[in-house]
């Protein structure tokens, strides 16, 4: 198949290509700007002229209606695979073009989509290049790391609910109690069933929520994952704090190192600063001795990209429940999954002075993802025609 | 073996006579009324005593626990075997559970172990039992025929809804705990709400129904609040919004509710008033096709009295999620859960137009907790703790 790959921020780039590559497709790596997601006619010129050379297909990692709307006037196939959650262009009207397939990585949004009565999207889990690391990583000896946390803390400018202005007492006082709630539980969300249309309707009065021009009305989704993403924030913060409290206070003397944008110092947590995705990070996952992974709480039931980097990295990974880890794993065999806060430090504890058991789950782990989770395996499921 | 019975108005109560008398004990009673007045109550714990004194007894035993019996039997050594059937309960949070004359005994898991946790040594675990022998008469007594009967309280009389009383706290808190009690709704088998109720929104309860436990008791405000009225009001809540949604999509079905408030409204139920908890529920169980439980939020793994009572009438049991139903009942085979509403609804539809499988899942049902739920084993339970 002949496959315009469209190249933007994304690392898996490379990765991708390769295994296309090597599965026999004709690809040709495509990156052009786009200025406005929705609308941008230069830019739709520009890849329809490029269409016109022959291809069978546009692929992308995460959706782009201007990707959507050329293929459909190619008339070729759309191929795209979510990894975010939310990717919130999804919303786009475009979405039910015949020419899209589109792969999500969570059961529970795809099933969403399926009942609003959309039949473009599929269901397929993230992918690894387990090959490639286990080539970078094959010198890799001993730990550099006790316990390490890679990924953001959302406490920036893109935390829109630390930045609402005014919203009536009674509403802040009901959002906050279902965020104090949310933070005990997991595998269920509580915006989606407690900030019903209503609510988000009357908030929408104080709080700017809307995507623009050229997508479906979806205020009270995003109000939801404004809520979502602040309960990440928090619970990131809390169990890293706890984290760091136990690591300062280990008579083994134990630390956290934490690589992301944050700057807030925290006991016991050394900060590390953003780490370099396709080098940096699966050493990290290698050379530490646990890996934690806090699912954004967007994301209903997949299995987040970081547990199958951690896992196919070879990393040992401790990571909050999520509805479809209990489908692929099990608890304790190829990684572990806490149940509340307590749990977590239990497990922490444990498994810090149980080497030999964690070296077996890691190992089972980086077994599983390389059965199941590689672009080998993947791939073909996306590129069906 | 002599005997004496703490006489009240309690579940129960007639069944442990009956049973102890078919066991050839010596059974005196003994009235004690927690309502009555101070001087009156005074004298019943008076009158216990003496014949403590006077006839002595190998124990004494009431459903429930009350402090001054304790202290009565404490002061003549003999033991004091009380089976609480409440959850939440007062009165185990006072001091005098730690007299060593008791063996008190509680039904929720969840609750002994926060006892066991704080090394308290005289509260144990025992599930309730039932009177097999006394439903299986009582059930075969006629009773109006019903679909889907809910017997139980909905909270709704004055005295019970203590959350009205939080209406005009400040609307930040206000609107925080019905976020919380919200949530809490939608999940069972952890109570989260006495975890979040913070210092500012006790504060702010406190200033409108104020809570000063005595110093008799352990209990703390912000457990106080979350199991009398948060927990109380979600239950409350979800007690009515199942039968609405109920109501609505079995229009065309039989619907009975069995509450104490007789005035209580709801469209398509019938509300058929209190029914006697002895002689007369037993048959309203047996005559449903389906029994609801939804348990007070308050009891945290342990099976409800009402499970109980629906199973050894020979009824069809259809309940919320409780962690111990599941431990000593097979899901599907004796009874059935459900996981949400929706979940209720379908599950009702189901076993309605089922009657094969709805008769035989009430049979296994009837049929354990007749023989490994009864009175007369749970009696030999709590004797084994007298020596």
């Amino acid at each position: 198949m002949k496959i315009l790959y469209y190249h933007w921020m994304e690392n898996a780039c490379s990765d991708c290509v390769a295994s296309m590559r090597e599965q026999g497709h004709d690809v040709e790596i495509y990156s052009e700007k786009m200025e406005n997601y929705t609308r941008d006619p230069a830019f739709l010129e520009k890849i329809s002229r490029k269409l016109r050379e022959g291809y069978d297909g546009i692929f992308s990692f995460n959706y782009f209606p201007l990707l959507s709307e050329a293929a459909q006037e190619a008339e070729i196939i759309y191929f795209c695979w979510v990894y975010d959650s939310p990717n919130l262009t999804l919303e786009s009207q475009t979405l039910n073009n015949p020419c899209n397939r589109v792969c999500l990585f969570d059961y529970g949004l795809y099933e969403h989509y399926r009942q609003q009565g959309v039949e473009t999207v599929d269901y397929l889990p993230l992918p690894c290049a387990v090959h490639r690391l286990d080539q970078l990583l094959a010198s890799e000896r001993g730990y550099r790391y006790d316990m390490s946390f890679v990924g953001r803390l959302y406490d920036d400018s893109y935390n829109f609910y630390r930045q609402i202005g005014y919203l009536p007492e009674d509403m802040r006082g009901y959002l906050e109690g279902i965020i104090a709630a949310q933070l005990q539980v997991y595998g269920m969300d509580f915006p989606s069933v407690l900030m019903t249309d209503e609510f988000c309707e009357r908030m929408g009065e104080y709080v700017k929520a809307d995507l623009g021009e050229g997508y479906l009305d979806c205020r009270a989704e995003l109000l939801r994952h404004m809520v979502r993403k602040e309960v990440t924030a928090r619970e990131r913060l809390e169990l890293l704090k706890m984290l760091g409290e136990y690591a300062a206070s280990c008579p083994s003397e134990r630390r956290v190192d934490l690589f992301s944008d944050a700057s807030s110092e925290l006991r016991g947590v050394n900060l590390r600063g953003i780490v370099e995705n396709r080098e940096g990070m699966p050493k990290v996952f290698r050379g530490s001795r646990i890996n934690y992974n806090f699912t954004l709480r967007s994301i209903r039931t997949g299995i987040p990209l970081r547990v199958v980097d951690i896992l196919g990295a070879g990393g040992f990974c401790i990571t909050n429940y999520q509805a479809e880890l209990a489908e692929y794993f099990q608890n304790g065999v190829e990684l572990v999954w806490f149940e509340d806060r307590e749990d977590l430090m239990a497990k922490t504890d444990y498994y810090l002075s149980h080497e030999s058991e964690r070296e077996r789950i890691a190992a089972a782990g980086h077994e599983a993802v390389a059965n199941s989770f590689t672009y080998e395996q993947l791939l073909p499921k996306i590129l069906r025609i | 073996m002599r005997v004496i019975i703490i006489d009240w108005n309690s579940y129960g109560n007639e069944s442990m006579k009956a049973l102890m008398h078919r066991k050839g004990y010596h059974v005196a009673t003994c009235a004690y009324d927690e309502h009555l007045s101070r001087e009156e109550r005074e004298a019943q714990v008076k009158r216990l005593s003496r014949i403590l004194e006077e006839d002595g007894a190998d124990y004494v035993f009431s459903y429930n626990y009350f402090p001054p019996v304790s202290e009565a039997c404490q002061e003549k050594g003999v033991p004091y075997l009380a089976w609480v059937y409440d959850s939440p309960y007062m009165n185990i949070y006072s001091h005098t559970v730690l007299n060593p004359v008791n063996r008190i005994f509680v039904f929720d898991y969840g609750v002994y172990e926060e006892f066991e946790q704080n090394g308290i040594q005289t509260i144990h675990y025992l599930p309730l039992g039932v009177d097999a022998a006394h439903f299986e008469k009582k059930a075969s007594l006629p009773a109006p025929d019903c679909d889907i009967c809910f017997v139980g309280s909905l909270y709704s009389e004055s005295k019970h809804r203590i959350y009205d009383r939080f209406k005009d706290i400040d609307p930040y808190t206000h609107g925080y705990l019905d976020g919380i009690m919200e949530a809490q709704k939608h999940i069972y088998g952890v109570n989260f709400l006495e975890g979040l109720i913070t210092p500012e929104a006790e504060a702010q309860m406190q200033k409108a129904y104020p809570c000063n436990p005595n110093a008799d008791t352990v209990m703390t405000p912000a457990r106080i609040y979350s199991q009398f009225v948060l927990s109380r009001q979600v239950t409350a809540m979800e007690r009515k919004e199942i039968l609405m949604m109920l109501g609505e999509r079995f229009s065309d079905r039989r619907l009975h509710l069995y509450t104490n408030d007789a005035a209580l409204r709801i469209p398509g139920i019938q509300n058929k008033g209190p029914v006697d908890y002895y002689d007369g529920m037993p048959a309203v169980f047996s005559h449903a096709r389906i029994n609801l439980n939804i348990t007070l939020r308050s009891i945290l793994t342990g099976i409800p009295l009402r499970a109980l009572d629906i199973l050894g009438s020979g009824g069809f049991l259809l309940s919320n999620y409780q962690a111990e139903l599941e431990e000593y009942f097979r899901p599907g085979e004796d009874f059935v859960f459900y996981e949400d509403y929706e979940d209720l609804m379908n599950k009702a539809e189901y076993y309605l137009s089922h009657e094969k499988e709805r008769a035989e899942t009430a049979e296994n049902g009837c049929w354990k907790v007749r023989t490994e739920h009864s009175l007369e084993g749970r009696l030999t339970e709590m004797e084994k703790y007298l020596s």
